[in-house]
């Protein structure tokens, strides 16, 4: 009689409560799953800013044969929300454009899927025309951005993909004075 | 009779904890595994493609990371709405957090790219042709494609020279760094070429 008594207290003992383990458990798996976000998979165009004391310096520079790519953003549209307004893209010394982007069209769903739709359609191959002959042409050619401070990034880096198509691998930008950043900072440029 | 039914109830209770709690530890295990917690400096952005691009391995986890958001896309209104982000300050983020203004942007970007703070340089190097010591580190601008360039023109001006400043001043707070990165989107797969 006394053993059987042992017995089922031993066989109580012996049970282990699982359930706060489980709850830690559930309640770890559902911060992860929460959490997580899934590494997208990122690229980089390299460049290497001018080593002097201040980018206005080397404006003199710019010889005849490099390339030089304007993206202008005309007065009526700098009200326009940035990724809206119309881009001319042009090159220096000649007042023709290529042509335009006229419209961004953002996927609503996917805000990295866009569509450019340029006026005329070929502008692209065009400008990417003019760089390979320039390059051809003189193979020691550099090139350059020169973009409004109110150009999306989007179209910048459109054309400094096309410089490296080209092979470019002397690329610089031109810098803004300080009273354009004055301006991005009190939230005039936007 | 009564007593063969007591013994059935019984059996049928009995539940088999062991399978689930070895599939929700390994899924546990699973997720720690592959949540990258060293990546809390990326903001959310959409990107700009750019087919030509260089994968980004990210194996410096000491590199500067710049982000600037668009203040219009929806995920940034909200935080706006909730009083995370402020746009009265630039869109500029570093260490996941925003930034005041360019110099406060400046000030972070000079300590962490004071070039006398490399281990494996014995000394500062000097360029000959400009007696300045540029920094070693690049930096990586994640640009949203919707904002505007003038935000990344002012911090590549912030990172050299700012172009009407007393040079003695400038020397005293350029980080002067040189080396630009600008974070792309790629249309490749993990593993891809």
């Amino acid at each position: 009689m006394g053993s059987k008594k042992a017995d089922e207290l031993m066989k109580e003992e012996s049970k282990l409560d699982m359930t706060p383990i489980i709850d830690v458990t559930f309640n770890l798996l559902i911060f992860f799953m929460c959490t997580l976000k899934f590494k997208t998979l990122e690229g980089k165009l390299v460049s290497y800013l001018p080593t002097d004391r201040g980018l206005s310096s080397k404006q003199e520079d710019v010889m005849k044969e490099d390339v030089e790519i304007i993206l202008k953003v005309p007065k009526s549209d700098w009200a326009k929300p940035a990724i809206e307004r119309t881009i001319e893209f042009q090159r220096n010394g000649s007042a023709t454009p290529f042509g335009r982007c006229v419209k961004v069209a953002v996927d609503p769903q996917d805000p990295k899927k866009t569509t450019i739709v340029y006026d005329p359609p070929n502008t692209p191959d065009l400008i990417k025309k003019y760089m390979t002959d320039v390059r051809a042409r003189s193979p020691e050619s550099k090139a350059k951005i020169n973009a409004y401070a109110r150009c999306p990034h989007l179209h910048v880096v459109n054309i400094l993909n096309m410089m490296i198509e080209a092979e470019f691998t002397e690329i610089s930008y031109s810098g803004i004075p300080n009273t354009l950043v004055k301006d991005l900072q009190s939230g005039e440029i936007k | 009779m009564a007593k063969k039914k007591g013994i059935s109830a019984d059996t049928e209770t009995q539940l088999d904890m062991t399978p689930i709690i070895d599939i929700v530890f390994n899924l546990v295990i699973f997720f720690m595994v592959i949540t990258d917690m060293t990546q809390q400096d990326l903001e959310f952005l959409a990107l700009p493609k750019a087919p030509m691009a260089v994968e980004d391995k990210g194996e410096d986890k000491e590199r500067l990371i710049i982000n600037i958001i668009d203040f219009a896309h929806p995920d940034n209104k909200h935080r706006v709405e909730r009083g995370e982000i402020s746009t009265q300050k630039p869109p500029i983020f570093v260490d996941g957090r925003q930034v005041d203004s360019l110099d406060h942007m400046r000030q972070w970007l000079r300590l962490r790219a004071d070039p006398t703070r490399y281990p494996d340089m014995d000394k500062p190097v000097i360029d000959p042709s400009t007696g300045l010591r540029p920094s070693k580190k690049p930096v990586l601008i994640r640009c949203d494609q919707a904002q505007v360039f003038g935000w990344v023109q002012a911090i590549m001006q912030y990172c050299t020279f700012v172009p009407g400043n007393k040079q003695s001043d400038e020397l005293q707070k350029s980080p002067m760094i040189y080396k630009l990165e600008i974070a792309v989107g790629t249309n490749k797969k993990q593993g891809e070429q």
